[in-house]
């Protein structure tokens, strides 16, 4: 790009001197003519100019021919995603329109479950009372002669839950074995002794509808005629899932006794 | 010099020129419309996804359709034992004459208390949304009410009165009892049973014929939304 100049610094007489570096007709057989360039510097200047003009140009041109060559390459793609996007949103709409239309009878199968669920639910708890109430008085009438005989009693049946929870009403002598229970009876009765309040425990015990028996007072009464003690007492005993009418599924036992962390998932397999 | 730094200047103007022109192009031109194919590819699989749903649901109340005859079948076996608030006297009847047939004559049934059936929905305080309800409505309008009922007798009394309370045609939940002894007979003595009834707010609906009935209209909507498109 840069023009030799180095010609003018120098005089005529060294101008046409052969330099040492120049090769000689004898040394080359050739006869080199020197370059010279006698050409102004604004004109070399200028070729530049116009040789740097040409090049921007040349590389705009390109750079356009490019550019419009990838936007041409989108053409074919868009169009093809343009007809995808509305085939898929006509789709959308016919099917819409169906899922709409037949809504009706999602609302009425989810009406008839919600309300049937709720039912079943509720009936689910339902307790084998008279059994539960026969099985108390036989084991108070086997426990001593003559049998004890119960002044009060009620029972209340809630849903099953284990034992430790707040739900659960009674308490469990068993303080560290978790128990499923379906409600408590609370009683109060007399006996002749205390030996009969203790069998009467071990009975209840034994009886797979109940857990837990528990006498939390006892009380010597006042003697009868004939010289013969009396002991009134209070106490209570859990009714266990086995006086359901509707047993439990071992699914939902288990969930009771072991509830998830998520209290979401126990209500599905709980009552 | 000055001609040299001219020619630098162009170098360096022309560059500048033709960056310039690259940016402008890929910024103005070039990249909204890479953006916009891609946005069109994006919107299409979000439309294509979303169809995929809808199809799934579709074919969803499709299947639950076939079941919702037997579905209101069941449904109205169940809530056939429960009886309309007009017929609640009828229960009470039907209380006595069990006790009667334990063996407890009615002026030993000393109470017996019913308390204002309350709306299901409104106890759950889940109403039902007025745009479903304003669409379907199957006419099973659930509410709960609580009896207890004292009675005195002997014990074998008692408890086949609870066994005949438990096999009524009315599914009454007994929720608690509460037995006192008589002190003079200890084998006899008054038995209160507290028990929780489902009761139904009006007249029900023959449930198997509004499915079908529901489930025809649907199905013809359907067809005519599907025409119309």
């Amino acid at each position: 790009m840069s023009a030799d100049t180095s010609w003018r610094n120098k005089s005529i007489g060294e101008l046409f001197t052969r330099s040492p570096q120049t090769p000689s007709l004898h040394d080359s057989h050739q006869l080199v003519m020197p370059q010279v360039n006698l050409l102004p510097a604004s004109i070399t200047a200028s070729i530049a100019l116009r040789k740097i003009r040409r090049a921007a140009l040349m590389g705009s041109t390109m750079i356009l021919l490019v550019a419009a060559l990838v936007w041409a390459l989108q053409i074919p793609a868009i169009r093809a995603s343009q007809d995808s996007l509305a085939q898929a949103q006509a789709t959308n709409i016919d099917e819409q329109a169906q899922v709409q239309a037949l809504a009706p009878i999602a609302q009425m199968v989810t009406q008839i479950k919600r309300q049937e669920g709720l039912v079943n639910t509720t009936m689910a708890a339902q307790p084998k009372a008279a059994v539960i109430y026969r099985r108390l008085l036989s084991a108070a009438a086997s426990a001593g002669s003559p049998a004890i005989r119960f002044t009060t009693m009620g029972i209340e049946y809630s849903a099953a839950s284990a034992s430790g929870r707040t739900e659960s009403a009674c308490p469990d002598p068993n303080p560290f074995v978790k128990r499923l229970s379906i409600g408590c009876v609370t009683f109060s009765a007399t006996a002749r002794s205390r030996a009969h309040v203790s069998r009467l425990l071990v009975m209840l015990g034994r009886d797979p509808l109940f857990v837990g028996p528990y006498v939390n007072s006892s009380m010597l009464a006042s003697a009868s005629g004939a010289g013969q003690q009396s002991v009134s007492f209070t106490g209570t005993v859990g009714i266990s899932p086995a006086g359901l009418a509707t047993p439990l599924t071992k699914e939902q036992a288990t969930l009771l006794l072991h509830p998830p962390a998520d209290p979401a998932t126990a209500t599905e397999g709980g009552q | 010099m000055r001609s040299l730094s001219k020619v630098q200047l162009s170098v360096i103007v022309s560059c500048a020129g033709i960056a310039l022109l690259t940016f402008l192009l890929w910024t103005l031109v070039l990249s909204p419309r890479i953006a916009t194919a891609q946005e069109l590819k994006t919107q299409t699989e979000q439309v294509q996804s979303a169809n995929i749903a809808l199809v799934k649901r579709h074919q969803e109340i499709l299947a639950l359709g076939e079941q919702a005859p037997q579905l209101a079948l069941e449904a109205q076996r169940l809530f056939s034992r429960m009886p309309e608030s007009a017929q609640l006297p009828d229960v009470l009847r039907q209380i006595t004459a069990a006790a009667e047939r334990a063996g407890i004559s009615s002026r030993n049934v000393q109470v017996i208390n019913a308390t204002i059936p309350q709306s299901v929905d409104s106890k759950n305080g889940s109403p039902v949304p007025a745009t479903a309800a304003a669409a379907v409505d199957v006419g099973v309008h659930l509410a709960t009410m609580t009896i207890e009922v004292t009675v005195t007798g002997t014990n074998t009394q008692r408890l086949a009165f609870l066994t005949l309370l438990q096999v009524l045609d009315r599914g009454l939940l007994i929720t608690g009892t509460s037995a006192v002894s008589d002190g003079v007979n200890p084998n006899a003595g008054t038995l209160t049973v507290t028990g929780t009834m489902f009761v139904l707010e009006s007249r029900l609906p023959d449930l198997v014929a509004t499915a079908q009935e529901i489930i025809q209209d649907a199905h013809q909507d359907a067809k005519d939304s599907a025409a119309a498109s």
